[in-house]
């Protein structure tokens, strides 16, 4: 009997315990295989059998929606796995991701012998193993164009040395520490492989609870059933992220959210906020409001309430961490928060899927959940003092890297609305655009821009001519063909660094040059830097001896706004292209200045 | 009669419950290989709540040796 994929994840979302998770893994995952929607490819490999992860991991991707196919490595064999072009990993079908899993009792076993005579040794043995580990990971993923999580080593359980271990240089924990922080670097260095923290998840755990000594004799398997089902959930919860673009925008409820009490009845000084329990329990949430603004998330506000009693609070109410100008956008008004998420989202220019609300009232929640129900709704149910907690253990905000884009994000935003400050000001469009004093800088892409470009073009909806999709691994190949030109655009006026805010990628066809990928962040849009950017492009192609410029546009249901750009900029249609010849330059807006010290530098 | 230990038995090894009989094993049964017995010992202490011994997993070669072994720790079906 075929069960329809809603009904799956449904399943999914009821099975709680590992039992429940291991049946309906056996009766789905055979169904999953024929599934229209795509499957993910994941393939586990370990020192250790890996079988037992299977059903978890598969029940937690189905609970995110995604239908996988799981495959096991042969045991205990990561080395010759990530090194022989025929092991399983290469071999069709390939997994478009990669979980490699390992223990310091196999892979470090050299340094574990060494430790209590010599530690010193025993840590350059470390090193050593690490490394040739690292190498192996990075041969792999040179071969092949998928994404690889490994794990760091969870703490042994078995040291002989008690009470000393955790002291003496000799002591496993001192050396699982040292372990902990190597590996840590080196992989934050490598931008292509993803940490799963193992170290931590038993931590949070138990180590007891999580060992299973007598299936590890028995079968070499190291961890209890809901140890498995946690680490499974921690593997799945980094594909999510993987294949989930990042929410933004944290939006706030005010009463008994920030601060306890009513605003409208208790008055701006007299809400519950303070050092002191109850009031600093609010505080606790206000502090890690703005530790998320720090990361790149903005704060939005969205209360029935007058809007004049809520910025009381902020104005005049000396407990608040929060500020004004920390807020990026607020509706305060007595309509259905529902409706007021899609007015933010309209000021933000940023879609409302990428929206977490949290709210103390589960009527509010429910109608949000209801009207809109791309937003991320979490209902602050309990205690003031767990509301941090129900935040985090959302996973809401979970990112893969992050960028300057990020950290600056929420000042950028306050950048603008200084900008637009400056517009209501002056007369004419003219007077504006001069006075804003725009530097275009267009340079080519470079290494280090792989990440951020790969976010840019994935999250860009409206200015998008094509609409392509590119993993990183997809970015750094076109970056390394010679066929292809990849340029980087950013823009800075005089209120500040717009930071990167487009993307053009070129392709050689014979006597053409093909704009395959262009777009542009909507926060640089109408004020001459399309044409700019254009005009560039135009002008490398003819220095490399191109006739023709050509671009396509492929509608969306978002991208209306690309649709006049070629038309506009003398592009003439033919055979579904947009055509231009490179001998007519086009003309640069005058109130622009252009920077192309980094164009040809590769 | 298929009782939850020969319910058990057949949601791991993906057989239909009436085929299962104490004599069933991994000489007659091709589902039940080394990665199924490994499952099974799973399905059994949580369905169950016992802990198997090592010793107990090793010689449970048969559905019937598993449903002796589980009666010595007081619970018949």
């Amino acid at each position: 009997m075929l069960k329809a994929f809603e009904e799956m994840v449904r399943e999914a979302r009821e099975a709680v315990t590992p039992l429940a998770a291991r049946t309906i893994w056996s009766a789905s995952s055979p169904q999953l295989e024929q599934h229209s929607g795509g499957l993910v490819r994941v393939a586990l490999c370990g020192t250790f059998t890996t079988q037992p992860l299977e059903p978890y991991l598969g029940m937690e991707l189905l609970c995110h929606e995604m239908a996988a196919s799981i495959h096991h490595a042969p045991y205990n064999q990561i080395h010759s796995e990530l090194l022989s072009p025929t092991s399983t990993l290469r071999s069709d079908p390939v997994p478009e991701v990669v979980v490699v899993l390992w223990r310091m009792e196999e892979l470090l076993s050299e340094a574990l012998a060494l430790l209590t005579t010599d530690p010193e040794s025993a840590r350059e043995a470390a090193k050593r193993e690490l490394n040739e580990f690292l190498q192996a990971l990075k041969i792999f993923l040179d071969a092949s164009d998928v994404s690889v999580i490994v794990c760091n080593p969870m703490r042994p359980d078995v040291r002989p040395l008690g009470l000393l271990d955790a002291v003496l240089d000799q002591g496993i924990a001192a050396l699982h520490a040292d372990v902990l922080t190597h590996w840590r670097r080196a992989l934050a260095a490598e931008p292509r492989i993803h940490l799963l923290d193992l170290d931590g998840a038993q931590r949070d755990f138990g180590a007891r609870p999580a060992a299973n000594p007598k299936m590890w004799l028995l079968a070499k398997i190291p961890w209890s059933e809901p140890f498995s089902q946690q680490v499974g959930k921690q593997i799945a919860r980094i594909i999510k992220a993987l294949k989930t673009p990042a929410r933004k925008v944290l939006v706030m409820d005010c009463d008994n959210v920030l601060w306890g009490g009513v605003v409208g009845e208790d008055g701006a000084l007299g809400v519950e906020l303070g050092e002191d329990a109850p009031g600093n329990a609010y505080l606790q949430l206000q502090r890690y409001a703005l530790a998320l603004r720090e990361r790149g998330i903005l704060l939005a506000l969205v209360s029935k309430n007058d809007e004049a009693d809520v910025w009381q609070v902020f104005d005049k109410n000396p407990r608040m961490i929060l500020k004004r100008e920390h807020i990026a956008a607020a509706q305060i008004n007595w309509m259905a928060k529902s409706v007021n998420l899609r007015q933010i989202a309209k000021d933000l220019n940023l879609g409302s899927e990428s929206f977490v609300l949290i709210d103390d009232s589960a009527a509010e929640c429910a109608e949000v959940c209801a009207n809109a129900p791309e937003v991320l709704t979490i209902h602050l149910v309990g205690d003031p003092a767990h509301s941090v907690r129900l935040i985090e253990e959302s996973c809401a905000f979970d990112q893969l890297t992050l960028t300057r884009e990020d950290t600056q994000r929420a000042e950028m935003y306050a950048q603008e609305r200084r900008r637009e400050a400056l517009r209501t000001g002056v007369k004419t469009m003219e007077e504006y655009l001069a006075g804003l004093g725009l530097v275009v800088r267009i340079a080519r892409l470079s290494e280090e821009d792989v990440s951020r470009v790969t976010q840019l073009g994935n999250k860009t909806n409206q200015f998008n001519t094509t609409t392509p999709r590119r993993s990183e691994a997809e970015v750094r190949g076109l970056w390394q063909d010679p066929a292809w030109h990849l340029f980087t655009l950013s823009v800075t006026d005089r209120f500040g660094d717009y930071g990167l805010t487009g993307i053009a990628y070129c392709v050689d066809r014979q006597e053409a040059w093909e704009i395959d990928t262009l777009l542009l962040s909507c926060r640089v849009l109408g004020r001459g830097v399309e044409t700019a950017l254009l005009a560039v492009l135009l002008e490398q192609a003819r220095v490399r001896g191109k006739e023709r410029i050509c671009g396509r546009y492929i509608p969306t249901a978002k991208n209306t706004l690309a649709a006049p750009y070629f038309p506009s900029h003398g592009f003439v249609e033919r055979e579904g292209f947009f055509v231009r010849s490179t001998s007519a330059p086009l003309s640069m807006p005058s109130h622009i200045t252009l920077d192309l010290d980094h164009l040809n530098k590769s | 009669m298929i009782d939850k230990l020969i319910q058990t038995f057949a949601t791991v090894l993906k057989v239909d419950p009436a085929s299962l009989t104490d004599e069933s094993s991994p000489e007659n049964t091709p589902s039940w290989d080394s990665l199924r017995a490994v499952q099974l010992v799973t399905a059994i202490e949580e369905t169950f709540s016992v802990e198997l011994a090592t010793t107990d997993i090793l010689r449970m070669r048969s559905l019937g040796i598993a449903r002796d072994v589980l009666r010595r720790k007081g619970i018949s079906l």
